[in-house]
């Protein structure tokens, strides 16, 4: 439980970076899809448990 | 059968079921992918001005914190916690409803047209992610009425862990979309 809290404050972080770069960068492309990816494999790794499916691990 | 025998039976099902729900989720991010990929082709990274970003911002911050209420329900099922995973389970149906909301909000205050190009795409995008959303919030309104007629245990219930699975990729989906709509350029 302590790991989605925590993995959820981290999203809501990165969220308001994402959020403020889009509005103070103009040349925001890369910065956004590398926070994209950090966002997308942290929900993937801790929410969906890929690794439990894929390498075997227990709860 | 011995007890041992089907308890490993029971398990080799949950993994191959786990191992094909992956599977369904790859053919999706194709579909998801084409459309981000036509967004970027069709307009750049050209983005209209009119574009409400307060509205994108909340219905994002609502979708994230609908994945972290479905986490807690799935967590509180696999310990035998029934009422807390009902609760939660209601509580991420409610964030899924108000996002459906905010998109239809969006898309009848919208100032562009499905004619340009960037209009294109963002209709496509939300609409066809807005449609896994209703999907995701009818299937968790189902898994909750099982709940209620006392379906599911801490032992069994891949039927929870399949849906909030789902649920989650709906919420990757939308990480890509909301910078690719609303924040890029």
């Amino acid at each position: 439980m302590k790991v989605g809290l925590a993995v959820f404050v981290l999203l809501a972080i990165f969220t308001a970076v994402e959020y403020a770069i889009a509005t103070q960068m103009e040349d925001n492309l890369i910065p956004l899809i590398l926070i994209v990816q950090v966002k997308a494999a942290m929900i993937i790794w801790y929410f969906m448990h890929v690794a439990r499916t894929w390498i075997g691990q227990g709860h | 059968m011995t007890l041992a025998a089907h308890a490993h039976m029971t398990h080799n099902r949950v993994a191959i079921n786990t191992v094909g729900l992956w599977f369904f989720f790859l053919s999706e991010t194709f579909l998801f992918a084409a459309l981000l990929a036509a967004r970027f082709y069709l307009s750049g990274t050209d983005r209209p001005e009119e574009l409400d970003q307060k509205l994108g911002l909340a219905i994002t911050s609502i979708l994230l914190l609908s994945s972290a209420t479905a986490f807690t329900a799935e967590v509180a099922i696999s310990k035998g916690y029934r009422g807390w995973c009902m609760l939660f389970l209601l509580l991420t149906i409610v964030l899924g409803i108000v996002f459906f909301g905010g998109v239809v909000v969006e898309w009848s205050t919208a100032e562009f047209s499905q004619g340009e190009p960037y209009g294109t795409a963002f209709f496509s995008m939300t609409g066809l992610h807005a449609s896994h959303v209703a999907s995701g919030v009818v299937i968790l309104g189902l898994v909750l009425l099982q709940l209620m007629r006392g379906r599911f245990s801490p032992e069994q219930h891949w039927g929870v862990e399949a849906t909030i699975k789902y649920w989650h990729f709906v919420d990757v989906v939308w990480v890509f979309f909301y910078p690719a709509l609303y924040l890029v350029g």
